[in-house]
């Protein structure tokens, strides 16, 4: 079944790098979803996030021809998408990067399902994070980043990055009691 | 039983297994939305470049041909005006003088002295002659000889007194005045004497004016986000020659634009309509263009064109219409129990804006780029078909007219 899934990705891939529109709709809507979340984790709001996902994919249509087919494409596609969210956050945020918010902002309201509770609540306590550390705390937990790349992607200094992590795990250590979850 | 976090690493990994399975679903419209918004980089994309490629041609062209013109400046056009002019009449020809003659008028603008030195010492009468002649002329030219030019006259001169010496009588009758004639010829230029400089003298002749007038209508197409809107312009215009190949056009233009945005908001799953805006405007449009005429033959020519227009906004209207969708609980009574479920209620805004007229002026609002064609009508009017861009300049004042512009002029001067 998996492989047969896999097969159907090479065959959309192919297709793609042949720019056919009908593969590329049927790749963009097999994968909007997974970018979407990746793109909800690096953008407060779900219209930047929306906006994230689109240009990323503008890059996989037009880079797709030197896609490493042997690699999985989730991986690539993953990369893409937070490379363009911190393009964003810093294209955006240029002014406003290294300021703290004055107070904790409201998280942005998306559509809950209940299956998306937890998650939903994780999202909204990382969202109270300031940007900057919610980026570097996801970049080194999620992503598995270390913090020269860290400090690389986001053009700030190594040692800064290692501050930015300590903070955030502060921070979530003070909300975390709070927002509490269930066993 | 709640749990509480204490160490960073729980943290962590709470978070990461939570977010590992995590994946949100298909909004629906997002593949037309990106469709369309990818168009749209599209069109940025080749009108970026066809300006791009435009500007450069233009510069290109323009310093190539002021190169040309530099380059003949440095050369001796007067030698080479005598000699073709020669060329062109027969030998027979009264008012002509011998090939060799045509030097000698070349010679005349020579000092005196330099002639002497140059050891003319056949015939006396001949060197008092071109003496006399030499110093008739007081042509500013005289400057621009050279040594080696000087040189070169200095071995033609003998040759020249034994033909005057053979011809004395004809000389004496013509000679001053073929040299006047030539001499007071304006300095010929090869650059200038290409065919298609020839031609575009005469299509310019014949019209026969500094300044043509024109009056003009272009239909056009506003490229507003997510669909074009028709725009259409008339208005009287003035090209004004400034040379041969170069003219400055100007005018009054009165634009009518009607722009329907639809704005791409944030895509809900409810897929809500998106957002209009309308805008109702007149303008007054003053371009001022550089015309480059590339090619022209008897009866029509091409050329490009590049400038910029000012705007002044005459009246402007905005309606704008929001729709949005509100999330409304309601109480359902299902087998004796209360069952609370939500129904989606669509709302529209309409806002209405209207601008105070003559209050918005943006100088050099737009970049105009211009490929046309004009063709003769009559002797005294030509026929324009001119493609153009209208591309507005950063910092436009009027943010929601901030679009391209695309259409044909056509334009009848005269």
């Amino acid at each position: 079944m998996e492989s047969r899934k896999e097969e159907n990705l090479e065959f959309i891939v192919q297709g793609c790098i042949k720019k056919k529109e009908k593969f590329q709709e049927l790749l963009y809507k097999k994968f909007f979803g997974y970018a979407l979340s990746v793109a909800l984790i690096y953008n407060r709001q779900r219209s930047d996030a929306l906006e994230v996902v689109d240009d990323s994919f503008v890059k996989v249509f037009s880079k797709i021809g030197k896609y490493d087919t042997s690699k999985p494409f989730l991986g690539w596609l993953r990369k893409i998408v937070i490379n363009t969210s911190i393009d964003n956050l810093r294209r955006n945020n240029k002014d406003h990067l290294f300021v703290e918010p004055e107070k904790y902002p409201v998280p942005d309201e998306a559509p809950n399902a209940i299956s998306h509770l937890a998650v939903q609540d994780i999202m909204e306590i990382l969202n109270l994070l300031p940007h900057y550390l919610k980026t570097v705390f996801c970049l080194y937990e999620i992503e598995g980043y270390s913090h020269d790349e860290i400090a690389e992607q986001l053009g700030i200094p190594v040692s800064s990055s290692r501050v930015y992590l300590t903070r955030a795990k502060k921070q979530l250590r003070e909300l975390f009691p709070v927002n509490h979850l269930e066993e | 039983m709640m749990k509480k976090f204490k160490t960073d690493s729980e943290i962590s990994d709470q978070i990461r297994k939570s977010l590992e399975n995590y994946e949100e679903e298909y909004v629906q419209g997002s593949w037309e939305n990106f469709q369309q918004k990818r168009k749209k980089n599209d069109r940025k994309l080749f009108w970026l470049i066809a300006s791009g490629v435009a500007a450069c041609l233009l510069i290109g062209f323009a310093g190539l041909s002021y190169l040309h013109v530099d380059k003949m400046d440095h050369q001796n056009p007067v030698v080479q005006q005598t000699v073709s002019g020669t060329d062109e009449k027969p030998a027979t020809n009264k008012n002509s003088i011998p090939e060799k003659s045509s030097s000698l008028t070349a010679s005349l603008k020579l000092d005196s002295k330099q002639i002497s030195s140059a050891g003319m010492t056949k015939s006396t009468n001949v060197t008092q002659k071109i003496n006399s002649i030499a110093t008739e002329v007081n042509n500013p030219a005289q400057n621009l000889q050279t040594s080696a030019f000087a040189a070169d006259t200095a071995r033609k001169v003998p040759l020249l007194a034994s033909d005057f010496q053979s011809q004395p009588k004809k000389y004496k009758a013509d000679s001053v005045n073929n040299s006047r004639d030539t001499i007071t010829r304006k300095p010929s230029n090869t650059f200038l004497n290409l065919p298609a400089k020839k031609e575009n003298r005469e299509l310019a002749s014949a019209s026969g004016r500094k300044v043509r007038f024109g009056i003009n209508f272009s239909p056009g197409v506003n490229s507003a986000q997510t669909s074009g809107s028709m725009d259409y312009t008339g208005g009287v215009s003035a090209d004004i020659t400034l040379s041969s190949r170069f003219l400055l056009s100007t005018g009054l233009q009165v634009q009518n634009q009607h722009v329907d945005q639809k704005i791409a908001g944030i895509v809900s799953s409810t897929s809500a309509p998106q957002d209009e805006t309308k805008t109702k405007l007149i303008n007054l449009d003053v371009p001022l263009n550089i015309i480059w005429k590339l090619f022209s033959a008897k009866s029509n020519s091409w050329y490009v064109s590049a400038g910029v227009s000012s705007l002044v906004y005459l009246n402007q209207q905005d309606v704008n219409t929001k729709y949005s969708n509100l999330l409304v609980p309601v109480s359902l009574k299902v087998g004796g129990s209360d069952v609370k479920t939500y129904d989606i209620v669509s709302q529209v805004s309409v806002t209405q804006n209207t601008v105070t007229p003559t209050q918005t002026f943006d100088l050099a609002g737009r970049i105009n780029l211009m490929v046309g064609f004009e063709t003769k009508l009559s002797n005294r009017m030509l026929l324009h078909f001119e493609p153009y861009a209208k591309i507005p300049s950063p910092g436009q004042t009027s943010n929601s007219l901030n679009q391209t512009t695309t259409g044909i002029n056509f334009k009848v001067s005269f």
